[in-house]
């Protein structure tokens, strides 16, 4: 694996990494079918690319950054007979083959690249070309053909990254939704200014929002942003007279967020708010190998872990606030 | 004298059945595999007064019928109307 | 419900959200199955597949005691004297009784059909009789991997076709019954005949190189729907007295019919024959469950036997006057049928719409609760389990992967027009939730009027794994009906009565007056033979690597198809010559094909099916005369579609578009495993391994661009619009050929586990797929592992064409348990399927299991006996299908891996 300073993320400014390097067209990284967690129904679950925050322990690292980039599953690869394909494929020397006979990665080139020469090449997708740009009528084209599939309640959900960043392009294609008539549903972190997210949610029927830690101290060590601008964010969707639902949303990290004094505290922003749904995911570790792919190492590879007893404690302690806690996918929604 | 030869014997596959009486699952070969006291001899071809000249293989003939037939001794005999035990012709 | 949702409840319910009757209830616990049901089950785990000799000594010895005699009735006379000659065994936890043979999970073989099979293993088979006993430690098999199967001789026990156990005692007994058949079995005077076609080489070469893997009379029946109407109008005894009757008006006179006129009386004959047969095959049941009863010292037991007795002799002689007498009664004549030539696929059809007016009665008189009906549909469930076919290997097996595909369909349209769903269907499936059994396999016949809590049950079964109930499209089935059988006289009421024969085959039905409890019910049936035979199994990539061999088989080295010896320069005369072959392929085989059916239907008739079947009993034929209502259901059978498809696209994108290198490149990449091990050298048949040798780096560009080229099942045009082609091309090639009724041939697309052994002889393929692995499976299932955009771009691509076209689509989907968890995961599901159906789909089945289960389950077998999987258009425990398969299943793409 290339050293954790090559990655492309940590040598990036944070602009390089949130703004979109395009606007109106959309830059997305996946588009899940048959999506059953994320909103009512069967949903389509459109992943959008870039986000504001860092999340130390993030499942879609890959998501970071908002412009089309490389991944590289280095695990993958299956030759070891002198495949030279990727290495041939790239015009700008980034790939080298090792002694043995595996390709290494510069990252310093191939985080610049728009032309993704060596990916068409590998028959085992060890390459592969992260995030893909949409034309707003193409995605809604997406979206109306699945809309024969969702049945009674399902519909689209954004999320990423944090499809807000995306602000123009969303709009667009949430525009389109409400012409015909498709339930949306977003996911996002709401660490936007309030205009751009009111303006947003507009055309949203059904939210989540992590809120990941109370102590906006704590919220800044593990997204790398403080908590303020999301909690104001929030208060002011209440206060606004939007009519979606909305369900506040937690990673929930042993030594994180477990405590029972955030749980507290949260609680009280709730009840301030006069918000009733929380949904408590446990920590998993699906994302170890992603971490590893963009050359990064992943701080939460061995800790973190929440056992069931305490998930179950934590959502005990909502429960008698009057505040409906919802553990993983075992939803109402 | 085994279960298999029991009219208390209840075909399962080819190498068990089971015991109407005591309800377990008995071995037709092997260990296991002796009768009880109870047993009583099922009708099947070898024990028919009709069957005769039965070989090493326990192929003989049968002349229970119209037309007389090879059969073999193992051939369950409960479903025919022309079985006679030679038991029971001895006795 | 824990308190915790409770209380979730009720906070949102103080919020103004009905959560409680909206979404996300606890789905109700499924009771456990009954006692009986798990004392049988228990023994059911530990049985071993048997062949005996009891039937085919008894049907041998009446044959030839009855030679000279008219075929009809010499056939009838030994089908039904054999039947009453075996020997009924009865268990003591039994309520419905009777199976194939003495034993469990018996079978038999039938050597007037295929003679060779035996002949040729004679003197190995007696020299085994002969050897030494082993020691008492020998004698004692292993269970665990291979289920119940035999697949190795041990002690007094040899296996036959690596499947079936014989005692030792019989095979004398087997060796000396097939000496009679040797050259005048159905196999060898269709083949006698078959030799005299010039081309017959061709077929010859056909068949060894695999293009085509069957022959139509090594399963004669089935793929059909059986008919239980005649014995549940009138009974046993009743139907004797008709055939008098229609002997004194029938005999000696032809009526309008100077041909088959004057075989009428003999039908009639025939039919006094095989129902005096079947009766007194029960009446032997009731004889054994009263003598149990004198030995047996339990009271509550020898109750039972005496029931069983009392039930007995009532089918024997009456029509049924209860639901357990005539639920009995079918499954009397669904042995009878199942026991009268090699078979898979009888279908029992719309078993809860037929009973329901016994049912009824039962619950208006007050004499059974539902309790007592489900309990009996769960001992049914295994009766039906124990159905065993005896086969070749090669066909058993490679074929059928064991199962018989004794399907039962629910829902539909009744005669009116109206939802035909009874709520004895409810209680089939609640049956089938309780007890798990890989048969009967359940389809659901989806219509836009049926009722939304029957799907929604049907759904919640279908989620518990066991890959049933399937779904299929009703309007689409009928559809295909009015297409197919219209010639015939099809009209829209006989349309409504189609069901599922075999695992997928379409097969049409009619109605008929069932006069019972004061009114008359119309309830349906199959009114056709066999949906299922013909030209089957053709490996379509298979035909497609003969044409860039010039038709030269390079595994075996023979030269199949005449060399075509063109210079390929297009797309389209590429196609041409696939067509070319394919058309070459078909006129023979299909011609062999007629002729082994014909010298079926000559020597071999149904006789127990013939009596059953409308209209034969009505117009006196028998089934090989076209007795039934509808006989245009001949068909030609693919393999291998969608790797087919795929396959075209590769060509056409890399070769003819992108001319990113030329076809002789590609097919030497093809011939050489694009430079990998074959699947052969390594024996793992998953697609995702490879293991490259030497030459490897060589084809890595042409490789990569197989891979990369356009795939089917991602809405994807490009690939999608030459499926469209392929079929639009099938439905008007196919009626060109024409099966031994005379009638127009069509496209049937169930490649049931033949596409393990077709791929296993086919080479790499264009679509970046490796020698020897399987082909995709189904027919509009994608490639395993190539479906990128997910499930509902899969049913984008499926509906590009019309289903109703053929017989039926096969689409087979993974879910992984946690995607379908909860009553709202069985909503997601049911609008999964409801999605597929509304764009014309014809038919889903889902396996919802995580594929970490399989590969554990491939590991330790033993720990994972009742672990059910669902394979083509069938379930079967996963012990008991073969490894190319399960490596195919656990491949498959799993959607919502949470």
């Amino acid at each position: 694996m290339p050293p954790a300073a090559h990655s492309p993320v940590k040598n990036m400014k944070a602009e390089d990494i949130r703004k979109p390097d395009m606007e109106k067209k959309g830059l997305i990284f996946d588009i899940q079918a048959f999506s059953v967690h994320d909103g009512p129904g069967c949903r389509t679950n459109v992943f959008l690319a870039g986000c504001p925050l860092q999340c130390k322990w993030c499942a879609n690292p890959e998501s970071w950054i908002c412009k089309k980039h490389l991944m590289f599953a280095e695990k993958m690869c299956k030759y070891d007979h002198g495949c030279r394909a990727c290495k041939d494929a790239c015009p700008y020397g980034s790939i080298v083959i090792t002694e043995s006979e595996k390709p290494r990665i510069n990252w310093e080139i191939c985080k610049n690249c728009r032309t993704f020469e060596c990916t068409g090449v590998c028959p085992n997708n060890v390459l592969k070309q992260c995030v893909k740009e949409y034309e707003p009528e193409e995605l809604v084209s997406i979206l109306r053909r699945d809309f024969n599939n969702w049945g009674a309640e399902g519909g689209v959900t954004f999320s990423g990254g944090d499809p807000m960043l995306q602000h123009e392009f969303l709009i667009e294609v949430l525009k389109d939704c409400r012409k015909w008539n498709i339930h949306t549903a977003i996911e996002t972190s709401a660490y936007f200014p309030e205009e751009i997210f009111l303006q947003v949610m507009e055309y949203i029927h059904f939210a989540f929002i992590d809120v990941k830690n109370m102590d906006s101290i704590a919220h800044e060590m593990g997204t790398g942003v403080g908590n303020e601008r999301i909690l104001s964010n929030i208060s002011a969707l209440k206060a606004s007279g939007w009519k979606g639902r909305l369900v506040l949303r937690q990673p929930t990290i042993s030594g994180y967020n477990d405590s029972d004094e955030n749980a507290r505290q949260l609680i009280a922003f709730m009840q301030e708010n006069d918000l009733f749904e929380v949904n408590l995911l446990k920590f998993h570790r699906l994302g170890t190998t992603k971490w590893e792919q963009l050359g990064k190492t992943y701080e939460y590879s061995d800790h973190g872990d929440m056992s069931d007893q305490r998930m179950k404690e934590l959502q005990n302690i909502y429960l008698k606030a009057n505040i409906a806690c919802y553990i993983g996918d075992d939803t109402l929604f | 004298m085994k279960h298999v030869k029991c009219v208390n014997f209840l075909n399962l596959d080819c190498e068990k059945g089971m015991c109407a009486l005591s309800k377990a699952i008995v071995p037709i070969d092997g260990e296991g595999s002796d009768a009880c006291q109870s047993y009583q001899p099922a009708p099947e071809c070898g024990n028919c007064r009709h069957f005769y000249d039965g070989d090493k293989y326990g192929m003989g003939m049968c002349k229970g019928y119209e037309k007389e037939n090879w059969a073999y001794a193992t051939c369950g005999a409960f479903s025919c109307e022309k079985y006679e035990s030679r038991r029971y012709q001895e006795a | 419900m824990n308190d915790a949702q409770s209380k979730i409840y009720d906070i949102l319910k103080a919020r103004g959200i009905d959560a409680e009757n909206a979404d996300g209830i606890k789905e109700e616990d499924i009771p456990e199955a009954s006692e009986r049901f798990s004392k049988l089950m228990e023994i059911y785990y530990s049985m071993k597949v048997t062949a005996d000799m009891e039937i085919p000594y008894w049907y041998n010895r009446l044959w030839w005691e009855n030679d000279g005699d008219i075929l009809e009735v010499r056939r009838a006379r030994a089908v039904g004297g054999a039947y009453a000659h075996s020997t009924p065994t009865v268990l003591p936890y039994e309520k419905l009784v009777m199976s194939k043979t003495k034993n469990f999970r018996g079978a038999f073989p039938f050597p007037w059909v295929c003679a060779s099979f035996f002949n040729s293993l004679a003197e190995s088979l007696m020299n085994e009789v002969d050897a030494p006993a082993e020691s008492e430690a020998d004698a004692v098999s292993v269970v665990g991997a291979g289920g119940g199967n035999v697949t190795e001789s041990y002690g007094d026990i040899i296996s036959i076709a690596k499947k079936f156990g014989m005692r030792k005692e019989e095979i004398p007994v087997l060796v000396k019954v097939s000496k009679y058949w040797e050259g005048i079995s159905v196999e060898d005077i269709s083949d006698k005949y078959a030799q005299m076609l010039p081309d017959y080489d061709q077929f010859k070469r056909n068949m060894d190189a695999v293009v085509v893997m069957f022959d139509s009379f090594a399963i004669p029946q089935g793929r059909e729907v059986i008919n239980y109407y005649m014995p549940l109008q009138y009974g046993f005894d009743r139907i004797i007295q008709l055939c008098d009757e229609k002997i004194n008006e029938t005999m000696g006179e032809a009526g309008e019919d100077g041909i088959l006129g004057m075989s009428r009386g003999y039908y009639y004959a025939a039919m006094k024959e095989i129902t005096a047969g079947l009766s007194k095959w029960c009446d032997n049941y009731g004889k054994r469950a009263e003598d149990l009863a004198t030995r047996e010292p339990d009271e509550e037991v020898r109750a039972n036997y005496l029931e069983i007795a009392q039930v007995m002799h009532n089918v024997a002689h009456k029509r049924p006057s209860t639901f357990r007498e005539a639920l009995q009664m079918t499954l009397c004549c669904h042995l009878g049928v199942v026991n009268e030539d090699p078979q898979s696929g009888q279908s029992i059809g719309r078993l809860g719409q037929v009973l329901q007016p016994f049912y009824e009665k039962d619950m208006e008189d007050g004499i059974t609760t539902d309790e007592e009906v489900i309990e009996l549909l769960e001992l049914y469930r295994i009766k039906i389990t124990c159905i065993e076919c005896f086969a070749s290997a090669g066909v058993s097996g490679g074929v059928l992967s064991g199962n018989t595909f004794n399907n039962l369909s629910l829902g539909g349209q009744n005669y009116d027009g109206l939802s035909a769903v009874t709520p004895l269907e409810y209680l089939i499936v609640e049956a089938a939730m309780r007890a798990k059994t890989p048969q009967p396999t359940l389809s659901v016949l989806y219509d836009e009027k049926t009722p939304e809590d029957f799907l929604m049950k049907a759904a919640a079964c279908t989620k518990l794994g066991m890959g049933f109930p399937a779904w299929m499209n009703n309007q689409t089935g009928m559809n295909f009906m009015l297409r197919q059988y219209g010639a015939e006289g099809m009209d829209l009421y006989d349309a409504r009565a189609w069901c599922l024969g075999g695992c997928l085959e379409s097969a049409p039905g009619c109605f008929m007056p069932l006069d019972y409890n004061g009114k008359v019910t119309m309830i349906p049936g199959g009114a056709s033979p066999t949906c299922g035979t013909g030209i089957h199994f053709t490996g379509l990539p298979k035909i497609l690597e003969l044409v860039l061999t010039n038709g030269l088989d390079k595994r075996t080295g023979k030269q199949v198809f005449p060399p075509h010896n063109e210079k390929i320069d297009t797309y389209e005369q590429m196609v041409d010559l696939w067509k070319k072959y394919l058309d070459i392929s078909n006129r023979i085989v299909n011609r062999i094909n007629n002729m082994q059916m014909d010298i079926w239907r000559k020597y071999n008739m149904p006789a127990v099916n013939s009596l059953l079947k409308p209209d034969c009993f009505a117009k006196g034929q028998h089934i090989g005369n076209c007795g039934s209502r509808y006989n245009a259901c001949i068909n030609f059978e693919s393999c291998g579609t969608i790797t087919f498809i795929n396959s075209l696209a590769s060509i056409k994108k890399n070769v003819f578009d992108d001319r990113a290198f030329t076809l002789e490149e590609m097919t030497e990449a093809l011939v050489n495993n694009f430079g990998f091990k074959t699947a052969y050298e390594t024996n793992v048949f998953s697609p995702d391994f490879r293991e490259s040798t030497e030459s490897a780096s060589k084809y890595d560009r042409i490789f990569a661009a197989c891979i990369h080229a356009p795939k089917y099942g991602n809405a994807d045009s490009y690939v999608d619009s030459l499926l469209k082609d392929y079929h639009m091309f099938m439905l008007h090639y196919l009626p060109t050929l024409r099966s031994y009724y005379g009638k127009p041939e069509y496209l049937c697309q169930i490649s049931v586990s033949t596409h393990g052994p077709q791929g296993f002889v086919t080479l790499a393929t264009p679509d970046g797929r490796l020698a020897g692995t399987t082909y995709s499976d189904g027919s509009v299932s994608a490639a395993a592992g190539t479906d990128k955009n997910g499930i509902y771009a899969i049913f984008e691509s499926a509906t590009v064409y019309d289903h109703s076209q053929n017989q039926n689509a096969q689409m087979n989907l993974k879910l992984h348990p946690s995607a379908v968890k909860g009553l709202s995961g069985t909503r997601k599901l049911l609008d999964v399927i409801r999605a597929y159906m509304r764009k014309g789909g014809f038919h889903v089945q889902f396996n919802v299991v995580g594929s970490d289960t399989l590969k554990e389950a491939q590991k330790e077998p033993d720990k994972y006996r009742d672990l059910m999987v669902r394979v083509a258009g069938f379930t079967q425990y996963w012990c008991e299908i073969g490894k190319p398969i399960q490596d195919e299943v656990i491949y498959r793409t799993e959607y919502d891996q949470a």
